[in-house]
C-alpha cells in the first residue's frame, strides 16, 4: 500500500500560525472583559458558603437566616459572651409570663417607615403564620402573643410560660420587619444595610442604609458572594476577588497565615464539636447501653493531639457542649475527659471486653464494632483518627460516611448508629438550649429518643425552664452537662470549633462573634 | 425527512414516561425524604416529629407512590411540572433560568474542543509515526486522565492567580465563562482528538483514496475534498454525544467555579430530596439527548449521501 | 460500507462519550480469525508500553501487601506531610501515613474496582446488545429503548438511591455504575452485530438451520469480543476516573480505605499547602490510564489489518 507521501509544510505551519494568533486574540478579548470588583473603595466583597436561603413567602427570612446581612435587627442582641444588650428595644420588663418590650424612638426602616409597634406585631405574626411546622414551637408564640400597648410598647405573652424568651429573641429568625413588607420578595429592616440585589446562588449585593439609627457602617457597599466549594473560596481570596472570606478550611489557614496581603482571625468558640453516644439503641446498635464502655470511649481519645496534629491547632479543649461563655461562673461544673488510655482498657476489661486475635475486642463470641455517623461537613481525617484511636484499645470502628444531611438525617433518625459526631449550633442566648433540646426526653426532637437520660437529668432541666434568674438558668445548663459528659458518658465533647476568617490586610474593625448569625459586618472599616 | 423527525420525536414520550417513573422511584428511595431537608433549613432547633408530619402533609408527602406519581404526570402531560420545594419556584422556570448558563459553556467547551482536537488530530495522521503523532497521543492521553477538578484547580491557579487573566469562578463578566469552559474543553479535546486522528487514518488507508491519488489529484485535494468529510461522519456523531454530556451539565465543573447551571441545579435537588425538580431535570435531559441525537443523524445524512438512502431504507422497514 | 456508516449512526448514538468514540474507532475490527495477534501487538510500541504498565500495576497490586513498608492505615502523627525519606518512601500525608504504602494497597481496590466493573458491564452489555442485533424488529426497539432510558438517566441520582439500600460504599457505587454503564456496551455491541448479521458465513449458518441461540454463542460472540476488549481497556481510565469523581461527591470507599479516588478528594484541601497529596495518586490514575489506553490502542492498531 502506498504511504501517503504529504508535502503539507507550508500549509501545515500556516495553519498552526493561524490558529495559535486566532486564539491570543480571542483570550486578549476576554481578558479584557473580565469583571473585577475588588478594588473599590469603600466596596468589599466577602466570599462565603452556599447560599442557602429560604424564598418561599411567609417563610423567608432573606438576609437574616442563616445567613446574616444586618438587614434586619431584633429586639435584642446577642453579644459576643452571650449576655443580652439593647437593640431595637431599649428596655424591658416582665409581668408574669408577659414581656414588655420599649421600642427605640426615631428610628426608620430603610423604606422610610418608622419603627412602631405596629412592626413588632406584624413581624410576630407572620411568623407564627408561616410557621405551620412549628418550628418556633420552643418560643410557644402564638397568633395573639404580640399586643401592641401605644407607638412603642409592645407585649409579647408566649401561649405557655416561657422564662426564656429574651434571650430567644435575640435570634436573628425574629428579625423585625417593616409592616406589609414580604422578605421573599424585599427584606426591609432597620440594619445599617439595605438590599440592593439578591441572585440566588450567585450573590446578596447591599449597601448602607442611609437612614440607620446608629453608627453608620464603614463600607457603602458589602457584597456576599456564594462560592460553595472551599477550595475556590480561598481561591478567590488570594486572586483579590474576594476581600474576605468565612469558613476557611482549616487545612489552608495556615498557608493563608503564612501569605502576605492576608491575615486570619479566628472566632472565639461558637459550637462544639461532641461524639453523642447512642444509648438507647437496638441491635446491632445496643453495645453502648454500657455506661463503662462509653466511659471507656471518651477516655480513649487524645484530644490534644487532635487539636495540635489533625487540626494544626485550629481548635480548643474543652469540657462541655457548648461555648463555655453560656454557662458563665459555671463553667468549671463539668469536667469532661482525661485522655487515659489504661483506664480505657481497664473499664473495657472489667466488662468483660477481652482482647481478640486481630486485636480487636471479643465479649461471648460478639466483636466490639461501633458504627459511627458524622455530620457530613466533617473531614475524613478527624473520623480517621478517631477510629485510629478506639483501634488502640481494641474497639473496630465502622465509619460509616453520608453523602448528604438528607442521609445523614435519615440514619439519625432511624437510630442506625453507636457514634454521631456533630457540632450543633448555638445561636440564640438562651444555655438551656443544647441539653434542653437534644436530651430532654419531652422534648419534641426526632432524635432524643436515641441520647435521653431521663430522670434526674430532666428535673434538671425542668428546673433550668422554669427559673428566670439567667445565673440559676447557666447553673442549671451546667449541671445537666456535667451529668451528660462527666457522669454518664452520654456526649463525648471533642473540641471547641472556631470560625476561620481570613481577609485583606488593610480591613480593620472585624470583630468576631462565636455565633455567624450574630456576626456583625458593620464595623469594617478599609484602611487606606 | 419530516417524517424521520417526527417518528423521533414521537419515540420521546415512552422514554419520558420511562425516564420518569424511575427517577420518580429512585428519588423515593433514595434515604431521607424532602420534609426533613426543609425543616433542618428553616431552624436551629432540630425538627419535632409534629413539625414533620406538617411539612409532609403540606407537601402530600403521605400519600402512596402511584397516587403521587398519577398527579405529577397529569400536571406535567399539561405543561406544568410542578414548583420546586427548596425554592418554591416553577420548576420550569428554574430549568429555563439555569440552562443558558450551561448551554454557555457547553458550547464553548465544545468550541475550544475542536480547535484543538481537530488540527490536532488531522496533523496527527497526517504525519503518522513522527514526533508530532506521538506528541499528540501522548498529549491526548494525559488530558483524558485527568480528573475534572484537578485540572480546574490547575487553570485558575495559573490564569487567575499567577497570570491574574481571568476571574476565579462566579458567572459575572465575559472573561468568566473562560475557565470552566476551558476545563471541560480540554477533556473533551482529548478524546476528540484521538478520534480524528484514527477515523482519518482508516480513511485515508481506503481504496476510494487510492483511486484518487492514482488519478493524480493533489494532495490537497485528496485530503480535503475526500478524506476529510468521511473522516468526520464519527466525529460529528460522537461531538453530538459529547455535546449532550456537556449539557447535562458538568457538575463538579460547575462546583468548582460556582457556575449557576443546570448541573449545579441537580445536584443541589438531589441533596435535598427536591423530588418536583428531579423529575423536571430527568425529562429535560431526556429531551436534550433526544433531540441531539436527531440533529446528529440528520447531520450525518447531510455529510454522507449514502447514508440518507440507509435511513430511508429504515423507515420503510 | 455503505452499511458500515448506518451502523456508525445507530451505534453511537446516546453511548457515553468515550465509549462512542472507541466505538466508532473499533467497527473495522470485525477481521474475523486473525492468528498471530501476540506476535503482531510486540511489534508496536504503544502496546508493549500499556501492556507492561497494566502487567506492572497488576503487580504491584497484588504483592501490595509484600511490597507496602507501612499498614497503610497506621498514622503516625508526629510524622505528618513530610517529604519522601527512607522510613516513607514518598512521603506522608496529612494523618503521617505511608503514601507509598497507601497507593499500593489503593491500586488494589482501584484497579480491581475498574476491573469488575468492566467485566460486569461487558458481560451485561455483551449478551443484551448481542441479542438485540440479533434479534432485530420489535425486541431490538424495546431494548434500545430502555437502553435510551438508562443512559439519559443521572447516575448521581442511581447511585443514592442504592446507597439508600445497602450502605454508602464502593458496592453501592459499583452497583450503580454498573447499571448504567452497560447500557452503551449495549449499544455497540448492537452495532457490531448488525454488520456481523449480514455476513456470508452467518447467513450460511441461518441457512443450515442452526438455532439462533446458537448462532449467537459460537459465532456472534466470540467475533464481538476481540473489539469488546479494546473497548474495555479503553474505558478502565474513565472507571477509575468515575469513582474519583463519586467520592468528590461524597459517595464510595468508608475511610480508612486507601483507594486512589479517595486519596485524590482528601488531598484536595492541601491542594497550596501540600500539593504532593494529590499529584501521587493522580499520578498512579493517570500512569493507570495510559497504560490502559496504550494497551487498548495496540489492540486496535494491532487488529486492524487496514493501518498497516
Amino acid at each position: 500500500m502506498l504511504e501517503p507521501a504529504f508535502n503539507f509544510k507550508q500549509i501545515n505551519h500556516r495553519s498552526i500560525g493561524r490558529l495559535l494568533i486566532g486564539f491570543a486574540l480571542c483570550f486578549l478579548l476576554f481578558a479584557c472583559g473580565g469583571n473585577r470588583q475588588a478594588g473599590n473603595e469603600d466596596e468589599l466583597i466577602i466570599g462565603v458558603r452556599a447560599d442557602d436561603y429560604v424564598v418561599e413567602p411567609l417563610k423567608s427570612k432573606l438576609g437574616m437566616y442563616p445567613l446574616n446581612v444586618q438587614i434586619c435587627e431584633p429586639l435584642v442582641r446577642i453579644t459576643p459572651d452571650y449576655s443580652i444588650e439593647p437593640l431595637l428595644a431599649t428596655r424591658w420588663e416582665r409581668h408574669g409570663n408577659t414581656w414588655r418590650f420599649f421600642l427605640r424612638p426615631n428610628v426608620v426602616f430603610s423604606n422610610g417607615q418608622p419603627l412602631r409597634s405596629e412592626a413588632g406585631r406584624y413581624t410576630f405574626a407572620r411568623l407564627v403564620k408561616g410557621d405551620r411546622a412549628g418550628i418556633y414551637q420552643h418560643t410557644y408564640l402564638g397568633e395573639n402573643s404580640v399586643s401592641v400597648v401605644d407607638e412603642l410598647t409592645v407585649d409579647i405573652t408566649p401561649e405557655r410560660p416561657n422564662q426564656h424568651l429574651l434571650e430567644q429573641i435575640g435570634h436573628a429568625n425574629y428579625s423585625i420587619i417593616a409592616p406589609d413588607t414580604e422578605p421573599a420578595a424585599l427584606p426591609v429592616g432597620t440594619g445599617p444595610f439595605k438590599l440592593v440585589e439578591y441572585r440566588r446562588g450567585e450573590w446578596l449585593k447591599t449597601e448602607r442604609n442611609e437612614l440607620y439609627w446608629g453608627e453608620g457602617p464603614g463600607l457603602q457597599r458589602l457584597t456576599f458572594r456564594f462560592l460553595p466549594d472551599d477550595t475556590t473560596r480561598v481561591l478567590a481570596l488570594q486572586a483579590g476577588e474576594a476581600g474576605m472570606i468565612l469558613d476557611v478550611p482549616r487545612e489552608q489557614a495556615a498557608t493563608l497565615r503564612a501569605q502576605a496581603g492576608t491575615y486570619v482571625i479566628e472566632a472565639p468558640v461558637g459550637r462544639v464539636a461532641a461524639i453523642f453516644l447512642n444509648t438507647h439503641g437496638k441491635a446491632p446498635y445496643d453495645l453502648l447501653a454500657n455506661r463503662n464502655l462509653r466511659r471507656a470511649i471518651g477516655s480513649s481519645i487524645d484530644r490534644r493531639t487532635l487539636i495540635e496534629k489533625v487540626w494544626e491547632g485550629n481548635g480548643e479543649l474543652i469540657a462541655t457542649i457548648g461555648p463555655r461563655a453560656m454557662l458563665g461562673d459555671y463553667a468549671g461544673l463539668v469536667q469532661g475527659f482525661v485522655f487515659d488510655k489504661e483506664q480505657a482498657t481497664h473499664l473495657l476489661a472489667q466488662e468483660g471486653w477481652l482482647p481478640g486475635t486481630d486485636g480487636v475486642r471479643v465479649r461471648n463470641g460478639r466483636r466490639l464494632t461501633l458504627t459511627m455517623i458524622a455530620w457530613p461537613e466533617f473531614d475524613t481525617a478527624t473520623l480517621e483518627f478517631i477510629q485510629a484511636q478506639l483501634a488502640t484499645i481494641g474497639i473496630e470502628l465502622r465509619i460509616v460516611r453520608s453523602p448528604d444531611s438528607a442521609s445523614y438525617q435519615a440514619r439519625i433518625e432511624a437510630g442506625e448508629f453507636d457514634l454521631d459526631l456533630e457540632a450543633p449550633n448555638q445561636n440564640d442566648g438562651n444555655p438551656m438550649f443544647l441539653p434542653a433540646l437534644r436530651f430532654y426526653s419531652k422534648s419534641s426532637g426526632k432524635t432524643v429518643r436515641h441520647f435521653a437520660p431521663g430522670g434526674r437529668f430532666d428535673a434538671i432541666i425542668e428546673a433550668g425552664l422554669e427559673t428566670d434568674q439567667r445565673n440559676e438558668t447557666m447553673r442549671r445548663s451546667a449541671e445537666a452537662q456535667r451529668l451528660l459528659v462527666d457522669e454518664e458518658a452520654i456526649t463525648i465533647p471533642l473540641a471547641g470549633l472556631k470560625r476561620i476568617y481570613a481577609m485583606r490586610v488593610d480591613l480593620r474593625g472585624f470583630t468576631p462573634h462565636p455565633s455567624l448569625l450574630n456576626q456583625r459586618w458593620h464595623t469594617i472599616t478599609i484602611q487606606r | 425527512m419530516k417524517r424521520y423527525v417526527l417518528i423521533r420525536f414521537l419515540s420521546l414520550v415512552p422514554l419520558w414516561l420511562g425516564i420518569s417513573m424511575l427517577a420518580f422511584l429512585l428519588s423515593n428511595l433514595a434515604p431521607g425524604d424532602p420534609a426533613t431537608v426543609i425543616a433542618h433549613r428553616l431552624s436551629d432547633a432540630p425538627p419535632s416529629e409534629e413539625q414533620i408530619a406538617t411539612l409532609r402533609r403540606e407537601y402530600h408527602l403521605d400519600d402512596t407512590l402511584p397516587l403521587r406519581y398519577a398527579r405529577w404526570l397529569g400536571s406535567a402531560a399539561q405543561g406544568d411540572l410542578g414548583i420546586s420545594y427548596r425554592t418554591k419556584e416553577p420548576v420550569l422556570m428554574e430549568l429555563a433560568t439555569h440552562f443558558p448558563a450551561t448551554l454557555q459553556i457547553a458550547c464553548a467547551a465544545l468550541v475550544i474542543a475542536l480547535a484543538i482536537a481537530l488540527p490536532l488530530g488531522v496533523l496527527a495522521a497526517v504525519r503518522r509515526g513522527s514526533w508530532l503523532d506521538h506528541a499528540a497521543r501522548v498529549g491526548a492521553l494525559l488530558g483524558a486522565s485527568l480528573p475534572s477538578y484537578w485540572l480546574g484547580y490547575l487553570l485558575i491557579l495559573l490564569f487567575a492567580l499567577a497570570l491574574g487573566w481571568l476571574p476565579v469562578a462566579g458567572r459575572d463578566g465575559t472573561g468568566a465563562m473562560i475557565l470552566p469552559s476551558l476545563t471541560l474543553g480540554l477533556g473533551t479535546a482529548a478524546t476528540l482528538a484521538r478520534l480524528t486522528r484514527s477515523s482519518l487514518l482508516e480513511v485515508l488507508g481506503e481504496d476510494f483514496v487510492r483511486t484518487a491519488r492514482a488519478k493524480g489529484l493533489s494532495e490537497w485535494a485528496v485530503l480535503w475534498h475526500h478524506s476529510l468529510k468521511a473522516a468526520l461522519l464519527p466525529v460529528v456523531t460522537v461531538t453530538g454525544i459529547a455535546f449532550g454530556h456537556l449539557l447535562g451539565g458538568a457538575v463538579i465543573v460547575e462546583g468548582i467555579f460556582a457556575w449557576p447551571g443546570v448541573g449545579n441545579l441537580l445536584i443541589n435537588s438531589i441533596y435535598d430530596r427536591d423530588y418536583p425538580m428531579i423529575q423536571g431535570f430527568v425529562l429535560f435531559m431526556g429531551a436534550v439527548f433526544t433531540l441531539l441525537s436527531t440533529a446528529v443523524d440528520l447531520s450525518y445524512a447531510w455529510i454522507d449521501p449514502r447514508v440518507r438512502y440507509a435511513n430511508k431504507r429504515r423507515i420503510g422497514r | 460500507m455503505n452499511s458500515r456508516r448506518k451502523i456508525l449512526a445507530s451505534a453511537t448514538t446516546h453511548a457515553p462519550f468515550e465509549l462512542a468514540s472507541q466505538g466508532a474507532e473499533t467497527i473495522s475490527l470485525l477481521a474475523v480469525g486473525r492468528p498471530g495477534i501476540f506476535v503482531r501487538l510486540t511489534r508496536d510500541w504503544a502496546a508493549i508500553v500499556g501492556l507492561s504498565i497494566v502487567f506492572l500495576l497488576v503487580g504491584l497490586a497484588l504483592t501490595a501487601p509484600f511490597l507496602a513498608p507501612h499498614d497503610p492505615a497506621a498514622q503516625h502523627l508526629s510524622e505528618r506531610l513530610q517529604s519522601p525519606s527512607l522510613t516513607f518512601p514518598l512521603g506522608t500525608d496529612n494523618l503521617g501515613r505511608c503514601i507509598l504504602s497507601r497507593l499500593l494497597f489503593g491500586a488494589r481496590l482501584s484497579l480491581g474496582f475498574a476491573g469488575v466493573t468492566s467485566l460486569l458491564v461487558l458481560l451485561l452489555g455483551v449478551v443484551v446488545g448481542a441479542v438485540s442485533g440479533f434479534a432485530g424488529g420489535f425486541l431490538d426497539a424495546v431494548i434500545m429503548r430502555v437502553v435510551d432510558l438508562v443512559l439519559a438517566f443521572p447516575l448521581l441520582l442511581l447511585a443514592l438511591a442504592i446507597t439508600g439500600f445497602i450502605g454508602n460504599g464502593i458496592g453501592s457505587v459499583l452497583v450503580g455504575v454498573v447499571s448504567v454503564w452497560w447500557a452503551s456496551y449495549a449499544r455497540i455491541v448492537r452495532g457490531l452485530v448488525l454488520s456481523l448479521r449480514e455476513r456470508p458465513f452467518i447467513e450460511a449458518a441461518r441457512a443450515g438451520g442452526v438455532t439462533p441461540i446458537r448462532i449467537i454463542t459460537r459465532h456472534v460472540i466470540p467475533n464481538v469480543i476481540p473489539p469488546i476488549i479494546v473497548l474495555a481497556t479503553l474505558e478502565m481510565g474513565s472507571l477509575l476516573l468515575a469513582i474519583s469523581g463519586f467520592n468528590f461527591l461524597g459517595l464510595g470507599v468508608q475511610p480508612p480505605t486507601a483507594e486512589w479516588g479517595a486519596m485524590l478528594n482528601d488531598g484536595r484541601p492541601f491542594l497550596r499547602s501540600a500539593p504532593q497529596l494529590m499529584i501521587y495518586p493522580g499520578l498512579a490514575i493517570s500512569f493507570a490510564v495510559m497504560g490502559f489506553n496504550l494497551l487498548g490502542d495496540g489492540l486496535r492498531d494491532t487488529l486492524d489489518p487496514r493501518l498497516k
